[in-house]
């Protein structure tokens, strides 16, 4: 009798522990489909900083726009066809690394972006989910040398829920936030 | 004797009458049709010069002078077949402009744009720019709409009954900016927030496909 009041009890916490954050699959699909948004402006944002014709303003403030896509410490893995380690660096170094690339001209495109692990609710309150992308890099240098390479990637996401004043009303908003790119393959 | 030579004289007299007469009457008929056509060739050449006025007018006539000058052409009467092609053409230089005057008239009488479909526009040719410059005129322009640069946009990402739920809020620059970034624009305006002075203190957007 006891261990049947224990197990109740035990269940009734996890329900209301989870049960605040239940969603409809309506919602739950608005959420999902959030998040790839994140993952697709990142992917405009990249674009845009490593294009060389984007004026030095216009990139800076562009990465201080995708800068506020991640979360805090995320880092984004670096490859290359010509060596087998991935080198890791913290988002603003990426992003000025990628303004300053050593090409005349810089093609960066993403493509098949979609979930591989779907976003799941967490014990903390939060959804984390793995979205994956493919990335076309294209690199012309000064000399007419060509660099290509795609690489896969994996860029686990967070979502929760968040509030915050608005007019003076207390809005609750869904935050999107990126962690880290995980190179997975590399090839030309 | 006498009267037989009266009688004479007479018929002789008469004769030159008729005679005088007719070739006067002759004279006087084409007296008035050598008048006639003096007129109708000066009708004529008025009339062309009138309506060649018309159509060479290079914006001093107004249209009402031109119509006027289309009926004093007409007046004349000229059925010369050179007249009667200047008149047609003329009468469709007339219908055309008129044509032309009206439409300002039309879309001056049509509604207003409302704020909704200035947004929807502003961000439409925002997301559209050819280039960064012209979208950051088109950003320049559109703060001028807001409160400030700093007036809250709420972008719903999905509405069940009275239940929203929200992406992140920013700010209409940044949303603006966001616009030119991303080159789509993909969300609708669904609420629109107005301070006393008439700008958009609070923009309230939703995903276009929640809509």
């Amino acid at each position: 009798m006891r261990k049947l009041f224990f197990t109740i009890t035990a269940l009734c916490g996890i329900s209301l522990l989870y049960g605040q954050d239940v969603l409809s699959p309506e919602r739950k699909e608005a959420i999902d489909s959030l998040a790839l948004e994140k993952v697709r402006d990142l992917s405009r944002y990249i674009s845009i900083i490593g294009n060389k014709d984007t004026p030095f303003s216009e990139a800076n403030r562009v990465i201080d726009r995708a800068e506020e896509l991640f979360a805090d410490g995320s880092e984004i893995g670096v490859s290359s066809i010509n060596r087998s380690d991935i080198n890791y660096y913290n988002v603003t170094e990426y992003f000025k690394r990628l303004m300053a690339l050593n090409y005349d001209r810089v093609s960066i495109k993403w493509f098949n972006i979609q979930y591989i692990s779907d976003l799941e609710l967490q014990p903390d309150g939060r959804y984390v989910g793995v979205i994956t992308i493919y990335q076309r890099f294209e690199g012309i240098s000064a000399d007419g040398l060509r660099y290509m390479d795609t690489t896969k990637k994996d860029i686990t996401v967070y979502v929760e829920r968040k509030q915050t004043q608005i007019g003076g009303r207390l809005i609750g908003f869904w935050d999107v936030m990126l962690g880290d790119i995980r190179v997975t393959e590399t090839s030309t | 004797m006498i009267k037989g030579k009266f009688q004479g004289y007479f018929w002789f007299l008469f004769c030159i009458v008729l005679a005088f007469g007719f070739t006067g009457c002759k004279n006087q008929q084409k007296l008035a049709a050598e008048q006639a056509a003096q007129v109708k060739a000066e009708n004529t050449a008025k009339a062309k010069e009138i309506l060649n006025a018309i159509l060479n007018d290079d914006g001093q006539l107004t249209l009402a002078e031109k119509e006027r000058m289309l009926r004093q052409a007409k007046a004349l009467g000229s059925d010369d077949p050179e007249v009667l092609a200047l008149i047609a053409e003329v009468e469709d230089m007339i219908r055309r402009e008129r044509e032309a005057q009206q439409e300002p008239q039309d879309a001056r009488v049509k509604p207003e744009p409302t704020v909704e479909q200035e947004l929807q526009a502003l961000f439409g040719d925002i997301a559209g720019s050819a280039n960064s410059s012209a979208a950051n005129r088109l950003i320049n322009e559109g703060l001028g709409m807001f409160s400030s640069p700093e007036t809250p946009v709420l972008i719903i990402i999905s509405l069940s009954g009275d239940l929203k739920d929200y992406d992140q809020p920013t700010t209409i620059e940044r949303y603006l900016n966001y616009l030119k970034d991303q080159r789509i624009s993909p969300n609708g305006i669904y609420q629109v927030k107005k301070d006393d002075n008439g700008k958009i203190s609070e923009l309230e957007l939703i995903k276009k496909s929640q809509r």
